[in-house]
């Protein structure tokens, strides 16, 4: 089998172009491998040959994708590539959109492409449905073993071979499942696996748990007495009737309801739709999820500075994390702009 | 000490009609009708009731269903059938227990929602006998005798729960009573005695859901909302000693039927003193509200396989959201304490399937057996006819919507669908990952 032809893609640091000065360094190719792009070379062996290799600066690639993308195209077909390797990229954020948008044009291409992130890097969740990516450590210290783990998979897809599932392949796969009517009852899977645990056999999961999102807190309010707050809830308090008609569940809105001028949360007024708790103590007294009442207690005591004249509320039950995210996001943004400096989250 | 025995005796059923008297002729049910609905609606909280047949694999959808039981009976030992509910508080798991093999009693009906909302209503759901739908749930191949229940005015919801819960158990029983002097297809003993070599010691954590009328469970007849983990035999499963309940339910529902016919249990049962050493089981519950709730079960379920001694737990959930975290933190501590875990789980990956799928995780979590996405999308054919109302209830948020079943429907996601979940890993649904 011949060579197969492969183009590496690199930032202008890993590229030997400059450090973060020339950031806005423009798309170059060079003939051949460059940097790390000899180690590349040397894990490829007779499967595959460094034919060019193209860099740019992470500003400048990051800050126009759509232009980057096109250069990288242009380049791709000129140097009759067969597959795309990018980085890798490790957890630099700029770099690794780069790579994932490289890699992400080429295989719109029909060219096999790979890159390899870790798993901080934004550009792993913004390309993983368009490109393989396969993980690598936060920093250059695993540059040679990833190199070998990029070029084996480069051979593979650039050969069009059949590849397996993601937990078996090792790359991030598109974090996309699938119900499906497998072979064998899931009790019957279950008790083989846990045979296979309990005598030191080998097993296979077939869910992966990536680990969960810890939220660093911000930093304390410096003098809370002068601070203006804000009530968000989740637990789905609205104004009687459901006015916006919000979902009960798998929540992907929020609202705001003013407050402006009552000192609390009428029963009978306002209501809550939350479908994962008994909403009857909630009914029968809003504010013990919506708290106003005490809120402007303390507020009338100076305890802290003023109330946000409206609350927010979504639905905390169902909800999918990204939309959970999105909204957590809107959220503070608006909160932000109206100089909310504290808030009062309350869950149920 | 002898070991706890019981004989499990099989008669196969593979016929079910109406006729004038109860009996059963070879492998032909045959029931009396109006016997059945004067047995079933007898409770003032019911105004009638339509008995219905379903054929394995008929085309046919079955909506608004609130359990599912298997005609069982004892016909020697201590005890009987559904203790605390329909037989004395006495031990049950011994002696004899005559079982049906191939019928299944069905309790449904629009129970009405007396204003209530949001998760406290009794929620609507489909199943059916044929197309895709019929791979999801345990029951395609069972003839199913459906209860479509009338409900009256002027009852709460706990009065229409005893009535359903009662109502099921007691045709069920009656149904199997008919089989006493037939000759069975299959007898087994059942028992736990310790095996002739030593084997892995498996300990099976069960958990159920109880969460108030809507979503039940019952052990001896005693609801489960303040369970703590406790030991229980197979064979008290056997013999109906936990209990589905709640009004309706949901596609995690488990129906008694399925802690009768465990699919663990019996395969744990079938490979032990082979393959392993089956221990006992521990049957907890989740969506305790306080974190130091949560912390109390996983410690007392990791403490109760520790003393079983045991090599592994296999665990499998009991509803869906943050019943989630007790089963994390045992895995968490019985991993801590060298004890090898797998958990049976579905995800809540999102309708695209890309989203984070539990609740909750902690490392330790690395062997999962996924049931599939209850989030995806699925898409039913229209049935030839339906055994029950032609709408559904939806929305309860906003007071109800009803969403027509009479045709081919589109779900939003799998939590109508009664059995989606495959909770207890009957059914061979799983997950891909791309």
């Amino acid at each position: 089998m011949s060579a197969l032809r492969v183009v590496h893609y690199l930032n202008q640091f890993f590229g030997r172009i400059g450090a973060e000065e020339a950031g806005d360094h423009p798309f170059t190719v060079k003939e051949g491998p460059v940097g790390p792009g000899a180690g590349l070379q040397k894990e490829l062996g007779d499967g595959g040959t460094v034919v060019a290799t193209l860099i740019c600066g992470d500003n400048r690639a990051a800050t126009d994708l759509d232009a980057f993308g096109a250069e990288v195209e242009k380049a791709l077909r000129e140097h009759k590539a067969d597959v795309l390797v990018a980085g890798p990229g490790f957890n630099a954020g700029r770099y690794g959109l780069a790579c994932g948008e490289a890699c992400a044009r080429a295989a719109a291409m029909g060219i096999p492409a790979v890159t390899a992130l870790n798993t901080e890097n934004p550009g792993l969740d913004l390309y993983r449905k368009k490109t393989y990516i396969l993980p690598t450590t936060p920093t250059a210290v695993g540059m040679n073993e990833t190199l070998g783990r990029l070029a084996r998979f480069a051979v593979r897809i650039g050969r069009h071979e059949e590849i397996g599932s993601p937990a078996v392949e090792g790359f991030y796969g598109k974090g996309v499942h699938h119900t499906r009517i497998l072979e064998r009852p899931a009790a019957e899977r279950a008790l083989d696996m846990l045979l296979a645990r309990m005598t030191g056999a080998t097993f296979q999961t077939e869910l992966a748990l990536p680990p969960v999102d810890r939220v660093a807190p911000a930093a304390p309010i410096a003098d809370v007495t002068k601070a203006r707050l804000a009530i968000v809830t989740t637990g789905g308090i609205v104004p009687k009737g459901n006015p916006d008609r919000l979902k009960q569940s798998n929540s992907t809105e929020w609202r705001e309801y003013s407050i402006e001028g009552i000192d609390g949360l009428e029963a009978g007024k306002y209501e809550s739709i939350h479908s994962g708790y008994d909403a009857s103590a909630a009914n029968s007294n809003p504010n013990y999820v919506v708290p106003l009442d005490a809120l402007r207690e303390l507020e009338k005591a100076h305890a802290f500075g003023a109330l946000y004249p409206r609350y927010i509320v979504t639905i905390g039950v169902g909800t999918a994390v990204v939309e959970a995210r999105k909204m957590g996001r809107e959220i503070a943004a608006a909160l932000k702009t109206q100089g909310v400096d504290g808030v009062i989250l309350t869950a149920t | 000490m002898t070991a706890k025995t019981l004989e499990l005796r099989t008669f196969d059923v593979d016929r079910v009609a109406f006729g004038d008297r109860a009996a059963l002729d070879g492998r032909t049910l045959t029931i009396d009708r109006d016997e059945v609905a004067t047995l079933a609606a007898s409770d003032p909280a019911f105004t009638g009731v339509d008995v219905i047949l379903v054929k394995p694999h008929e085309s046919v959808r079955i909506p608004q269903i609130t359990d599912v039981v298997e005609p069982r009976t004892k016909s020697g030992g201590t005890g009987g059938v559904f203790p605390g509910l329909l037989s004395p508080v006495e031990p049950v798991g011994t002696g004899r227990t005559d079982r049906l093999r191939g019928v299944a009693v069905v309790t449904a009906g629009a129970v009405p929602w007396l204003g209530a909302k949001g998760l406290f209503v009794p929620h609507d759901s489909v199943l059916d006998m044929d197309g895709p739908g019929a791979d999801l749930h345990p029951y395609a191949d069972l003839h199913l005798v459906v209860l479509r229940f009338h409900f009256a005015d002027g009852v709460d919801h706990e009065g229409y729960e005893r009535a359903l819960l009662l109502a099921g158990e007691k045709v069920a029983r009656a149904l199997a009573i008919v089989a006493r002097d037939a000759e069975p297809t299959a007898v087994e003993t059942r028992a736990l005695s310790a095996p002739a070599s030593p084997l892995p010691r498996v300990v099976y954590a069960y958990q159920v859901q109880s969460q108030g009328v809507f979503l039940r469970s019952r052990l001896y007849g005693r609801i489960l909302d303040e369970l703590q983990p406790s030991l229980l035999h197979p064979n008290e499963l056997a013999d109906g000693a936990l209990t589905s309940g709640g009004l309706g339910g949901h596609g995690a529902k488990m129906h008694t039927w399925m802690h009768q016919n465990n699919a663990l249990v019996e395969r744990l049962m079938a490979g032990h003193g082979s393959r392993w050493d089956f221990a006992g089981i521990v049957l907890h519950r989740g969506h305790f509200y306080i974190y130091e709730d949560k912390q109390r079960v996983a410690l007392r379920l990791a403490e109760s396989a520790t003393l079983l001694g045991a090599t592994g737990v296999v665990f499998t959930l009991g509803g869906a959201g943050n019943n989630v975290t007790e089963v994390m933190l045992a895995i968490q501590e019985c991993e801590r304490r060298g004890i090898k875990t797998v958990l049976i789980t579905w995800e809540h990956a999102g309708p695209d399937g890309s989203d984070y799928p539990l609740p909750f995780a902690v490392p330790e979590a690395v062997a999962i057996v996924s049931t599939g996405n209850l989030d995806e999308p699925l898409s039913l054919p229209a049935m030839a006819r339906v055994a029950g109302d032609a709408a559904i209830r939806v929305r309860p948020e906003v007071g109800g919507m009803p969403f027509p079943i009479d045709a081919g429907i589109e779900l939003e996601r799998r939590t109508f669908y009664a059995g989606a979940a495959n909770p207890l890993g009957f059914g061979r649904s799983g997950s891909v990952e791309t």
